[in-house]
């Protein structure tokens, strides 16, 4: 990306060429962002476009002036639209009318690619067997706090523990479903070099 | 020959039409067209469900969520620019890669999301200004007088200046100390930091707690910082709850924050902890692990320390252990003893600012403060509270007519 350091990246970014290139180099990151943690290709699609034209109408209001500013500017548009997405239920497309355009539709090799890069898949599958792997204590306090979504208080006592260790129960296995996942990301990562 | 790697085409083919836009501004306005997709939230599910066994419950939602926070530690942070604009950090501290997300989660009982952000960062070489030059040169001279008139006094700032010191050291020894005590031991070169804060992403760059560590870091539990939000930034809203964010040793398993409540039972704050260690350590290009935690007091209705000086009970009563693998308590701090004294500390700043900037402004006169030795004395005392330009520039002036004990020589 051309963006430099000083008092003219914002204007920089500005510019359609630079706003151009601003997209070649983050896009892909972005709908990625987006495809793992919405588990759906076609959904981080349309996340991504709703966030670049959020950023292409609000772009005067970045005042940052580095490369770095400028991505996390970026991510937290596309936060935004996460938190609004699971909030709401959908994806908005506010910006994408306001700018006229068109929502893009990924075709299915579009389709596969954006699982492959995203390993959606084997982050499903990781998860399965990271899930698989833990104690049963810690699997049916994982599934009751985070899948029935009970309060602590209720999982303490369907589970006739304490509240306390219902909590150690439950932090305990995501933080192993989370090393597990991790990994599984680092293997995904590496596989492509 | 490798294959070349595919190229997702609907991206591409977005990005041209996205240049176009920008290069033609035809950017319209008018109703959003979204439209619920309630379809692929049921795919979601669908394909979520498979995560634990249990599909088509709207629950599965939070389960990709879950999925979601918990792959995307190792991110950049929304919230990059802060710490850059900071002056206070800028000032003594140079960030040496991007904000990465080290932890997020969300205030228990509200919708309001927080990001724990770690970045590396390195101790600037220390210079004064010729501000902090002639700042400084007062605070001596006024430690100067106190050997002679206020041992005590003199014992306990001479300390902090240098421990085991007596003489009171110059401006230039004391630039010569100041750096030595940010540089690296082993190299002599500017020390390296590891740095953490909590940032409100849906708030844009509000950052509320920031705290950096070099090597010697060496207590279980180290600096918590405790703030209450609602009386920092009226956006978090007047019920906001009191924030903890502590660092804490990287082999530090669990920590549990507990608090007494309206009714004086002791309740236990939810807690969410995390290290910076290994492949994130490395990503931020810091050097230093450490763990983290982050807790939520429920605000209890006393008026918040940016408010009012009023000691908050909840804060008081605020208790932090820590815990090995094992379950064995490794360490524990109390947020309350520190923060009685440091409310009462600061009333009698305040106390001392207020009066001092009113002796200040009765003395001035058309805005200047006479040159004579009731003004130079009164603001060798001010000096110690308030920045005052007035007294800044009375002291400049003693100083060139070498008046009152002051020189303009260098030390």
């Amino acid at each position: 990306m051309k963006l430099r350091k000083g008092r003219d990246a914002a204007a920089q970014l500005a510019s359609a060429d630079a706003f151009g290139e601003f997209y070649e180099e983050n896009a892909e990151a972005v709908v990625l962002f987006f495809a793992r943690r919405v588990l759906d290709p076609d959904l981080a699609l349309d996340l991504t476009a709703e966030t670049f034209a959020q950023a292409l109408l609000s772009r005067d209001s970045f005042r940052g002036s580095s490369r770095d500013e400028a991505r996390g500017w970026l991510y937290g548009i596309a936060r935004h639209q996460l938190s609004q997405y699971w909030q709401r239920g959908k994806a908005e497309r506010r910006a994408l009318a306001r700018a006229g355009l068109a929502p893009p539709r990924l075709s299915e090799e579009d389709h596969d690619r954006v699982e492959e890069l995203a390993g959606t898949a084997r982050l499903r599958a990781a998860a399965r067997n990271g899930l698989g792997e833990l104690s049963e204590a810690e699997r049916e306090a994982v599934r009751l706090r985070v899948v029935e979504e009970l309060s602590y208080a209720r999982v303490a006592s369907s589970l006739a523990i304490s509240e306390e260790a219902a909590r150690a129960r439950v932090s305990r296995g995501l933080r192993a479903l989370a090393a597990k996942l991790e990994a599984a990301r680092a293997r995904e990562e590496s596989a492509r070099g | 020959v490798a294959e070349p790697p595919r190229e997702i085409t609907a991206l591409r083919d977005f990005g041209l039409e996205l240049r176009r836009v920008a290069e033609s501004d035809a950017i319209g306005s008018g109703p959003g067209v979204a439209r619920r997709t309630w379809a692929r939230v049921a795919l979601l599910v669908l394909a979520v469900g498979a995560l634990a066994g249990i599909a088509l419950t709207p629950p599965g939602r939070a389960v990709a969520e879950r999925v979601g926070e918990l792959v995307g530690i190792g991110e950049p942070s929304s919230v990059q620019e802060t710490n850059l604009r900071d002056p206070r950090l800028t000032e003594t501290q140079e960030r040496l890669g991007p904000a990465l997300v080290a932890a997020s989660g969300t205030i228990p009982g509200t919708d309001q999301s927080f990001e724990i952000v770690a970045w590396a960062a390195r101790q600037k070489p220390r210079h004064f200004s010729p501000a902090e030059r002639a700042t400084w040169r007062a605070r001596l001279r006024l430690l100067e007088r106190a050997r002679r008139d206020n041992p005590r006094f003199f014992r306990k700032r001479a300390r902090r200046l240098n421990p085991g010191a007596s003489p009171v050291p110059s401006v230039a020894e004391l630039e010569r100390m100041l750096r030595e005590r940010t540089a690296d031991p082993a190299t002599g070169e500017p020390q390296l930091l590891s740095c953490l804060g909590i940032v409100y992403p849906d708030l844009g760059s509000q950052e509320t707690g920031k705290w950096c560590a070099g090597p010697s870091t060496d207590q279980v539990i180290s600096s918590v910082h405790v703030f209450g939000m609602g009386g920092s930034d009226p956006r978090f809203g007047p019920d906001a709850p009191y924030q903890i964010i502590g660092v804490t040793k990287p082999d530090v398993d669990r920590v549990e924050v507990t608090y007494l409540d309206e009714t004086g039972s002791r309740v236990k704050a939810p807690v969410t902890l995390g290290r910076l260690d290994g492949e994130l350590l490395e990503k931020t290009g810091a050097q230093i692990p450490f763990g983290f935690f982050a807790a939520f007091i429920p605000y209890d209705g006393v008026p918040h320390p940016a408010d009012a000086l009023s000691p908050s009970p909840a804060l008081h009563s605020t208790y932090f252990t820590a815990f090995d693998a094992h379950g064995r308590e490794v360490g524990h701090d109390a947020a309350g003893a520190g923060y009685r004294r440091s409310y009462e500390r600061n009333a009698r700043r305040q106390d001392a600012e207020e009066r001092l900037s009113a002796e200040i402004a009765a003395a001035q006169q058309q805005g200047e403060l006479p040159l004579n030795r009731s003004n130079v004395e009164l603001c060798e005392k001010a000096m110690r509270y308030v920045r005052s330009e007035s007294c800044k520039d009375l002291i400049h002036r003693a100083a060139l007519q070498d008046l009152y004990g002051w020189h303009t020589g260098d030390d």
